[in-house]
């Protein structure tokens, strides 16, 4: 048996009505556990939809895992990102810094650093995206945290296979 | 001002025709093919209810419980081979299929079920009888949809179709809101579907994969194919038969695959796994090539997996890529049809003119015939009491000429009939194998005898599950089936009670049979014959009688209520560690005890 390891598997599927609903039952009635998952319509004409769900498992259960998705009647294609070649994944973070924050300014700095973008702005805060991949997304939450009071949200993995698939 | 000419009839009309939704379902259902739909009224499918009373070629049959419905389909389509048919209301209805929709997904029954809903906009209101019914049942079919459009009633229902029957065949729902039954669309024949989602089906006999396998096969010394349901479903018995007599390798069979393989083939090894006999669990042992097809290394076949045929080279052939290497890992794994893969290996042994290693073989059946010699299956004969085994050998004895089909509930009596009732041929044997579900049999036998009105059709039944559903015995008098119900009555729930003796230290709870009902005038209160046979010598009568008579009967069989069913692998335990009689009982381990 392989080790356990963070698989991201990207599901290509037909955009119908339960089709995630069914990818997560699928997770929860067989004991696989989701680590974050991303879901969005990428094509309204052909009715294609593009999940996203990050499991742990060794290579043995990954394949299962992939199997037993490939069953679903909705879904297209399942290619494991962390397995293939020239994939690529990314997350997307906001960050909010409030002006009152007792280190806003080294918050500001630290952001401007990490080449965060302004997205918005008002009397009381500011806010900020960031992307990059998961390792990366996690370094920059843990610097900004270490510099005290900031709201965080992230999106979970996009990715894209390395074929083309639709 | 002249009438209107009249509408053809929905049967009738051309594809393209605008249509009640209600009309689109029992022409989509026509035009798939069925003959025979089971199910129960209720408000939101009243209008298909309609169209059905308005033609004649769709044959409806009234259960008296939804349950009933999705066991007569299981049935139906288990003797068969073809598309078992529900049709049932929103709410209670459905949830009351949800047993019969994870038995079927698990033993992989091709089968379609019709709900019907709350109109669309009442969705989501807690309305009268409304249920998340494609929710609620996600889990337990291989697909669901809620139709909300009625000109995609009709795609929706022949593709659906087309999932029950391809791949590994299971249940497939369709939800219909009274509206949409009501709403007029345009109707579209099956061979106007284009998208259809594909299986994995044939493999060519010049595949590396067969290739492969027939190398493993032509080098193995102890060889043995272990089948199941899946060469059943392939309709490949004769496919199987070729294969194994060209070889000449020895075979076991699941309790699904029971049928596909004659019993009485002296390559035959009967039944494996927990109750299956000692020659089949130590040829699973002891073998160097497993050629297993149709079959999904479940627990009750393995025993304990880390001691699963340790020195074996293993086949795998399944129709569903996630059966091969779930729980054991296999060094071929084929995914395709069972008979297409069963034919390609045929061809490939005989393009290579391929002989089994004779020193070998011999070798082997040799040891196989030591341990045949055991005779697992033999107990002790009593002139006073009726052994449970007995009777089901007496009604084999007596039924053979007529070639019957046989359902079981479950438990002893269900492991009983699987040991001592010997199958020659497919589609004959309807048991709930995955699922375990009882109260099973009877309405499986209803079914099986829509289908065959002229077989003989027995459900080996249990006094505890028999009253499961034995409101049937109502649609078997209505509908004039002749079905006969063969009731093993121990008294007890006998595995359960078995279990306690042998694990639970003989605290025996909640498992007597208490308060049971006189199962000769519950028969007569049906409409049915009741028979009775407490003495050996009155069991042959007893079975001569219920055979003679034209209508359905119920035959309650007294047995030795202390009997247990042997041979047995305890749970946790591995294939060698066989109990063949009481007395030989091993402690179990602590895992043992978490197995069920």
């Amino acid at each position: 048996m392989s080790e356990n390891k963070l698989h991201t598997l990207f599901i290509l599927s037909d955009n119908e009505r339960g089709v995630l609903a069914r990818v997560t039952a699928l997770f929860s009635a067989r004991g696989y556990q989701i680590q974050n998952i991303t879901a969005g319509e990428i094509n309204e004409a052909q009715h294609l939809s593009c999940i996203a769900i990050t499991t742990e498992g060794t290579a043995e259960t990954i394949a299962q895992i992939k199997a037993q998705v490939e069953k679903i009647v909705a879904v297209r294609s399942v290619v494991n990102l962390t397995e293939a070649q020239g994939a690529v994944q990314r997350e997307l973070m906001i960050v909010r810094v409030r002006r009152d924050a007792p280190k806003h300014d080294a918050l500001v700095d630290t952001l401007n650093e990490l080449d965060a973008r302004q997205i918005a702005a008002d009397e009381e805060s500011t806010s900020f995206e960031l992307t990059g991949d998961t390792r990366a997304i996690n370094q920059y939450i843990a610097r900004l945290n270490a510099l005290g009071a900031v709201e965080i949200a992230r999106s979970g993995i996009v990715g894209m296979a390395p074929v083309k698939l639709h | 001002m002249s009438a209107p000419a009249s509408a053809p009839h929905f049967l009738s009309a051309p594809a393209g025709s605008v249509l009640l939704g209600a009309e689109i379902v029992v022409r989509a259902l026509r035009d798939q093919g069925v003959e025979h739909i089971f199910g129960y009224p209720g408000g939101a499918i009243l209008p298909v209810y309609d169209a059905i009373f308005q033609q004649d070629e769709l044959h409806h049959i009234l259960v008296r419980h939804e349950q009933g419905a999705g066991h007569a389909a299981e049935g139906y389509a288990r003797s068969t081979g073809k598309v078992g048919c529900v049709l049932v209301t929103s709410g209670p209805g459905m949830t009351n299929v949800v047993t019969p929709m994870t038995d079927a997904m698990m033993d992989a029954i091709p089968m379609i079920i019709i709900s019907g809903q709350v109109p669309t906009h009442l969705i989501g209101t807690d309305a009268f009888q409304e249920a998340d019914t494609t929710g609620i049942t996600r889990n337990c079919t291989k697909h669901n949809v809620l139709v909300k459009d009625v000109n995609e009633l009709a795609e929706t229902i022949h593709k659906c179709f087309h999932i029950a029957r391809s791949g590994k065949p299971g249940p497939v729902l369709i939800d219909i809101p009274k509206d949409v039954q009501f709403g007029k669309g345009v109707y579209v024949a099956p061979d106007e579907v284009t998208k259809y989602k594909t299986y994995p089906y044939a493999i060519a006999a010049s595949d590396p994969k067969i290739a492969a396998a027939v190398d493993l096969m032509q080098g193995a010394k102890r060889a043995v194919f272990y089948t199941g349901g899946g060469v059943i479903n392939a309709n490949a018995a004769n496919d199987l038969r070729a294969l194994v007599h060209a070889t000449g390798f020895p075979i076991t069979q699941t309790l699904m695959g029971l049928g596909a393989f004659p019993a009485d083939d002296p390559l035959n090894l009967g039944m494996l796994g927990m109750h299956g006999t000692y020659e089949a669990n130590l040829a699973m042992y002891h073998c160097d090539v497993m050629i297993c097809i149709g079959a999904r290394f479940d627990d009750r076949i393995t025993g304990k997996l880390a001691e699963f045929s340790p020195n074996s080279k293993k086949i795998h052939v399944d129709v569903d890529a996630a059966s091969i290497n779930k729980n054991v890992r296999v060094d071929v794994g084929i995914v395709a049809d069972a008979g297409e893969a069963i034919r390609a290996m045929l061809a490939e042994w005989q393009r290579r003119n391929a002989k089994a290693d004779s020193a070998g073989l011999a070798k082997w059946l040799q040891k196989i015939q030591e341990w045949r010699a055991k005779d697992s299956l033999a107990y002790e004969h009593s002139e006073t009491i009726i052994k449970p085994q007995y009777a089901i050998e007496r009604l084999a004895h007596f039924t053979a000429s007529q070639n019957p089909i046989i359902s079981t509930e479950v438990g002893q009596h269900q492991m009983w009939a699987a040991q001592h009732f010997p199958f020659y041929a497919p589609n004959r044997w309807l048991t709930s194998g995955g699922l375990g579900t009882m109260g099973y049999g009877l309405p499986a036998a209803i079914g099986a005898q829509v289908a065959h009105p002229d077989a003989l059709v027995i459900d080996i039944a249990g006094e505890a599950s028999i009253q499961m559903n034995i409101q049937e015995l109502s649609t078997a008098v209505q509908y004039n089936l002749p079905v006969k119900v063969f009731i093993i009555n121990n008294e007890w729930m006998g595995m359960v009670r078995q279990w306690q003796q042998l694990i639970h230290g003989e605290r025996y709870s909640h498992s007597y049979s208490e308060a049971l009902p006189d199962f000769v005038k519950l028969a007569e209160a049906y409409g049915a014959l009741g028979l009775r046979a407490t003495r050996p010598d009155e069991l042959d009568s007893v079975i001569a009688q219920m055979i003679a008579h034209p209508g359905p009967v119920m035959a309650d069989i007294r047995v030795d209520p202390k009997e247990n069913c042997f041979p047995m692998i305890p749970s946790g335990a591995p294939h060698y560690a066989m109990i063949l009689k009481d007395g030989d009982i091993a402690p179990v381990s602590p895992e043992g005890l978490m197995m069920v």
